[in-house]
């Protein structure tokens, strides 16, 4: 009879879907899949060593570079880190002035995630639709620290700026026309029958499997497990914020995406109520010219747009630099599961999973 | 004045010029409808290079001080006016086109080592040719276009016409020559001896054999009603044939309305277009059957879509929209029951056949094409596949049922 | 008194300056600078490096004055000659200069060595040095004495010598070349220090107290310190991979025996870069272990509380003595001491010290793991428990599973290297979380170099890539483990990168400022120091 052979395809690190250089070995069955290996290292700088190696404020500026969608949400995982090994008090206005600034992080990392998930399955419009509102959002970034991408926009006990002038009014501004955007990314994706079709039960991911693996963030609440550490560990000025968990019980691609645009409308809620609410008083905590550590070990995690982010800091008595410097990234820990997602599905179904879990090469790799 | 009948060399060099003008309309058309797409889905997509580009070229919009010396000048001033950038103008977007041109025409054209070279280079000929034929068939205009004036040289009285061939089965050519083109994708899939074309090659020729049949169960719906398979008699016949009964009328009329859709759904199959743009799936497949192509190569492959684009819109036109006449779905002798001696002489006119009516409705299927790009999410290969056998063959099997009963039945 | 032999070193600037001098000799080009063929018996015009051809005889005393006027006009002081029987004519810095291989090679003679020595003294210019004619090469005036070889007992003593019978070094200096190796620290630390970008005779050892190179001053070093330390310089000067640690030796060198610098061989294929033995890539290791620990912590804390009570002890008791015999004096009582308050916090600072266990998490999990547990405690909020290595499957189980705590994930896992620390080498941390209880805590083991690890993979399936991680960053072996293979460097890679000794300056980094270098002369010494270490630097050239 016929011989049939399984064809081993290499999906990347040169391929345009795979969001950077991530390669994923598939072993094809005709288009079905087999099995995949994600393979990963090509983007490995050694952020970690590196930091053991710089000071507390220089090692601030690589969290910028690790996952670089949501280089805000980085830096607060870091400072926030580095407050908790000193025991640093840091003032409420710098925690508002944060949160704001994190959430419209979160807003620009999804619309980012919602224009290239949409591309890959096809439909090309959202995409440059979701980049006109993040180009806004970046110029708000632009506005507040001098820099779009590469924030690091906070600083060790606070902030080192309060928002400049003019600056609330165009956050108002964005934030009058937001809604509407989400509204008309619905509309083109919601109820569009191919998008249903490419995405309801493909790349299923169960609750017990999702824990198990260690996914968190919106793939996770996406499997109706609400863990969202701004409402489990809050941390900055969230224990203060009335926002909902976003969570869907299917578990696939399409529930997925219906809890990040959730999300989106909820960072929205949250910035009005930082803008609301911003409580007068100094952005910078009172602290000794040099920050010398002592021994001590905490794990900070925080929720970040891809899940969760955790800084892990060993401090050495006396220490300008951290002993040992750890990124728990999201990313990393959530690219396990495309395995389990996609084998005995079909090869399109691959690219639908690599863009629902959202990852970014440079976090996974660090 | 009565027709003549051309001499042998009379008749040859007519039908010379008249390759050498439907040719040339093609080609020109062929590039300008990327010219278009690119404009197109600039302006859905709020993008801002194509929208935007050069839009000052031969001092049209020089900025606020000139706005309103031309029309698109006055639109951008009120834009100007509105605070918004002004975008409104068909030369916004040209240098693109023809850089793009031109670098097509100066890629550096790679052959893959271990590709298999004869096959490689002549696939992408094979496919060109396949789009290109298939215009011979295509009436683009229902009689002859002019008449050479009898003071013309060797030619004198004869007559123009806006077809190359005016053949019986003109529907069975057409389906006949663009079925080869596929082989070109293949081929050159094979050829290029990479994974990524191969997977792109195999759904393209499965998803071409699926659609074929749909595709030409749907086109014999409007042949089973009107008995011809000629382009020129369909679109008289739609017109003209008043159906005795009334309720038959109207059963064609809804019939060929839904024939349309089932056609153009197969038709954008066909031609590799979205949302069944599978074998380029660019974020699956790299660039699907044509990973490994660049340079001339790779426009003709490209350049053999967009006719092929054009190819099922002359169809949809010729065969559901009612094709020479104003009005589609075999709606026209309603019309021109009112119209056809009426004393106002742009209504009699528009009872007549004119190559405007199909230019139109050509335009505007090929902007859907565009439209449609813009909108859809591509689907997936098994979905196509379910969508081609389990609904469109049922589907298109049942209307072919039913129009041999209207056929009965008139 | 004539010069037998006259070169230029490598550094020449084609300034001309020699020429003018002395132009009957040397030629200077648009590249560099000869010896003139005419002015030499082998005929040869060049710079003479390597040959050090001698100059024709009728020009050896003729030319002197002008050769050695050219050597002092040279800015940049590569022209070099050899000059016998010219003792006074020399100045002691043109000795030291003048080449040492040559002496070392040649077969010397023990009364010569001894007439050297009174040379390069300049103590013993009673003596006239007679060269012996017959015997060639003619041995020249000896800047250094060449540490094996017997030699007769040392020379006339002088008041600077502390003890006349010990030999001593009397200078040493860096020349130039030196690639930061750290061999000579290793050898010597007391007199050299290796810094980034070169070597340094330290300020202890030395009359001026400054601490440079000494390579153009030669300054001497302290008699005392000349003679304890003659050893250990000697070691370092044979130590050294480039030769370019030089020193005067005052009396006879003592025989050291020392293992030849081993000559590196340039790699022929790709580059290969032994991280842990190349020479100037050495990392500073941590000296302390900051593992966080609430015994340690106590123990700081009861030592302070001690010294702090010794102290006051010590101040009253001060007091008591001072007030007594104020009063047998009959002065004014002293002011009693007061003990000084902790001081005042006046930061938004707080450093978190670690505490008791009280969760009752903690105390269940030791009620479970009886013996398992090493320690338990709290820090910035946060549950630390450190189990033994052979709990920690058993640990991570009830974890999961024990119905009171449902730590359903395993959040994350990383290592730790403490190369200084006894009794392990590193901690390994499992970050779990209980998303039903909303509540973390850190399970810590301590692993020796070289252990394995049970892996959790099996009770958290989400370990799978992180125990991959950190045998990928730390070598660490896991048991049971499904695929333990590199994820993040290439398979072949060599190393663990995040242990502390790995270095952070790689292969390919730049401490060259290469946009200076218009002439190439710093990359070809780049590539020179490249290959002594082992690094083909050179690009292969295609097929």
């Amino acid at each position: 009879m016929f011989k049939t052979e399984e064809m081993e395809i290499n999906l990347g690190p040169q391929h345009p879907s795979t969001h950077g250089v991530l390669r994923v070995k598939l072993h094809l069955d005709g288009e079905t899949v087999v099995r995949c290996v994600p393979m990963i290292g090509y983007l490995h700088r050694g952020v970690e060593k590196i930091c053991e190696n710089k000071t507390f404020f220089q090692g601030q500026v690589w969290t910028d570079r690790t996952d670089y969608v949501a280089s805000v949400s980085n830096n607060l995982g870091w400072a926030e880190g580095v407050e908790k090994l000193f025991g640093i008090t840091v003032p409420r206005r710098a925690h508002y002035i944060r949160t704001m600034l994190t959430e419209l992080n979160r807003i620009t990392s999804h619309l980012l995630w919602l224009g290239t998930h949409a591309l890959d399955i096809g439909a090309m419009t959202v995409f440059l639709y979701a980049f006109r509102e993040r180009e806004e959002i970046l110029s708000i970034f632009e506005a507040f620290c001098g820099a779009r991408l590469t924030t690091t926009a906070f600083r060790i006990g606070g902030l080192r700026e309060d928002i400049p002038p003019g600056f609330e009014k165009q956050v108002r501004a964005f934030q009058a026309r937001f809604l509407d955007c989400i509204d008309e990314y619905e509309i083109l994706l919601t109820e569009n029958r191919i998008w249903k079709k490419r995405t309801i039960g493909v790349a299923m991911l169960n609750a017990e499997d999702a824990i198990a693996l260690g996914v968190t963030g919106p793939v996770l609440r996406a499997a109706g497990s609400a863990y969202d550490i701004r409402k489990a560990f809050p941390y900055a000025a969230y224990g203060e914020m009335d926002f909902d968990v976003a969570t869907q019980p299917a578990g696939d691609t399409y529930a997925r995406y219906l809890v990040r645009l959730e999300e989106m409308r909820q960072a929205h809620r949250i910035v009005n109520q930082c803008l609301d609410g911003l409580p007068e008083g100094p952005v910078m905590a009172k602290l000794p010219k040099v920050l010398k550590s002592e021994v001590n070990e905490i794990y900070h995690a925080i929720e970040a747009p891809k899940g969760e982010l955790g800084y892990y800091f060993i401090g050495e008595k006396g220490g300008v630099n951290p002993y040992r410097m750890h990124i728990r990234a999201p990313s990393f820990i959530n690219l396990q599961a495309l395995s389990k997602m996609v084998e005995g599905r079909l090869l399109a179904d691959v690219i639908a999973a690599i863009g629902t879990l959202d990852v970014v090469l440079g976090e996974v790799d660090r | 004045m009565i027709p003549m009948t051309p001499t042998l060399t009379q008749y040859l060099v007519i039908s010379l010029l008249q390759i050498v003008v439907v040719l040339g309309f093609v080609m020109t058309l062929v590039p300008l409808l990327t010219f278009a797409e690119r404009k197109v889905i600039a302006y859905v997509q709020v993008r801002l290079g194509a929208t935007r580009v050069a839009g000052g070229l031969w001092g049209a919009q020089q900025g606020r001080t000139h706005q309103s010396r031309t029309f698109t000048g006055g639109l951008n001033g009120l834009m100007w006016w509105l605070g918004r950038v002004p975008v409104f103008s068909i030369l916004r977007g040209l240098p693109m086109f023809i850089a793009d041109a031109l670098k097509l025409l100066t890629k550096e054209d790679i052959v893959p080592v271990n590709a298999d070279k004869a096959v490689f280079v002549l696939s992408p000929a094979l496919a060109m040719v396949a789009a290109f034929t298939v215009f011979a068939a295509i009436s683009f205009a229902p009689g002859a276009l002019f008449y050479f004036p009898a003071s013309f040289p060797f030619l004198g009285g004869l007559p123009f016409n806006g077809f190359l061939t005016d053949i019986n089965v003109g529907l069975l050519f057409i389906l006949g020559v663009a079925s080869v083109g596929v082989y070109g994708i293949v081929l050159g899939a094979w050829a290029s001896n990479s994974k990524y074309p191969l997977l792109g090659g195999l759904r393209s020729a499965a998803q071409i054999v699926s659609y074929e049949v749909p595709l030409t169960l749907s086109l014999l719906v409007p042949v089973v009603l009107t008995g011809s398979l000629n382009f020129n008699e369909m679109s008289t016949r739609m017109a003209t044939d008043v159906p005795v009964n009334g309720l038959v009328g109207i059963g064609r009329s809804l019939l060929m309305f839904v024939g349309f859709f089932v056609y153009t759904t197969c038709g954008f199959a066909e031609t590799n277009r979205t949302p069944f743009d599978l074998a380029e799936a660019e974020n699956e497949l790299v660039a699907g059957f044509h990973t490994e192509y660049s340079g001339m190569k790779f426009s003709f492959f490209f350049l053999s879509e967009y006719a092929s684009m054009i190819t099922v819109s002359a169809l949809a036109t010729a065969f559901f929209l009612g094709g020479h006449y104003l009005l589609p779905f075999g709606l026209q002798p309603v019309w021109n029951h009112f119209f056809e001696h009426s004393s106002n002489a742009f209504m009699a006119w528009t009872c007549a056949p004119s190559i405007l009516w199909f230019l139109l409705k050509i335009f505007f299927l090929l902007f859907v094409f565009l439209w449609v790009r813009a909108t859809l999410p591509r689907y997936r290969y098994d979905q196509l596949m379910n969508v081609g056998w389990k609904f469109l063959i049922p589907y298109t099997l049942i209307m072919f049922v039913i129009a041999a009963l209207l056929r009965y039945a008139a | 008194m004539a010069i037998t032999k006259v070169w230029i070193e490598e550094g020449c600037i084609v300034c001309n300056a020699c020429e003018a001098e002395c132009p009957d000799v040397f030629h200077v080009t648009e590249e560099s600078c000869h010896i003139k063929g005419d002015s030499r018996k082998d005929g040869h015009e060049n710079e003479n490096r390597d040959e050090k051809g001698e100059l024709k005889a009728d020009l050896q005393s003729s030319l002197e004055a002008a050769i050695v006027a050219a050597a002092a006009a040279c800015p940049v002081e590569v022209i070099k000659y050899e000059q016998v029987a010219s003792v006074e004519a020399q100045t002691p810095a043109a000795v030291s200069e003048a080449e040492p291989t040559v002496s070392q090679t040649a077969p010397v003679i023990d009364a010569d060595i001894d007439h050297a020595v009174d040379a390069a003294l300049g103590t013993a210019l009673n003596v006239p040095a007679v060269p012996v004619a017959p015997i060639a090469p003619l041995p020249p005036v000896l800047a250094i004495v060449p540490p094996v070889i017997a030699a007769k007992p040392p020379v006339p003593p002088t008041a600077l010598i502390p003890d006349a019978a010990k030999p001593r070094i009397a200078k040493v200096w860096i020349e130039e070349g030196c690639i930061v190796c750290n061999a000579c620290e290793a050898d010597s630390p007391e007199v050299f220090h290796v810094t980034e970008t070169t070597c340094m005779i330290k300020a202890a050892v030395r009359l001026d107290g400054k601490e440079t190179e000494n390579r153009v001053e030669k300054n001497g070093l302290k008699p005392e310190e000349g003679e304890r330390l003659i050893t250990s310089i000697i070691t370092a000067s044979k130590g050294c991979p480039v030769d370019v640690i030089k020193y005067e030796v005052l009396g006879d060198a003592p025989l050291v025996e020392v293992k030849p610098h081993d000559a590196v061989e340039v790699a022929a294929g790709p580059y290969i870069f032994d991280y842990v033995t190349a020479p100037n890539r050495q990392v500073v290791m941590p000296k302390t272990v900051p593992l966080p620990s609430l015994h340690t912590y106590q123990e700081e804390q009861k030592a302070a509380a001690a010294a702090d009570e010794a102290k006051w002890a010590k101040q009253q008791a001060d007091f008591e003595s001072a007030k007594t015999k104020a009063v047998t004096e009959g002065k004014d009582a002293p002011k009693p001491p007061v003990r000084a308050l902790p001081k005042k916090n006046d930061n938004d600072m707080e450093s978190p010290a670690p505490s008791e266990a009280k969760d009752p998490d903690l105390l269940h999990l030791m009620d479970l793991l009886d013996g398992k547990v090493s320690q338990a405690f709290e820090q910035s909020g946060e549950l630390t428990l450190q189990v033994h290595p052979d709990g920690l499957v058993e640990t991570l189980m009830f974890c999961k599973g024990d119905a009171s705590l449902r730590y359903e994930m395993l959040a994350d896992q990383t290592a730790t290297h403490y190369p200084a620390a006894d009794g392990f080498a590193f901690s390994v941390v499992y970050q779990l979380t209980s998303i039903s209880r909303s509540k973390r805590l850190r399970v810590r083991v301590l692993v020796k170099d070289g252990q394995e690890l049970e892996s959790a993979v099996q009770i958290y399936p989400s370990a799978n890539w992180m125990e991959r991680e950190i045998y990928d960053m730390f070598g660490i072996r896991f048991n049971g483990h499904p695929d333990l293979t590199r994820i993040l460097c290439p398979e072949d890679w060599e190393g663990y990168p995040l242990r502390k000794e790995y270095p952070t300056l790689g292969w390919g980094q730049r401490d060259i400022d290469f946009r200076e270098d218009r002439s190439g002369v710093l990359m070809r010494m780049a590539m020179e120091k490249a290959g002594n270490m082992g690094i083909n630097l050179k690009v292969p050239k295609a097929d």
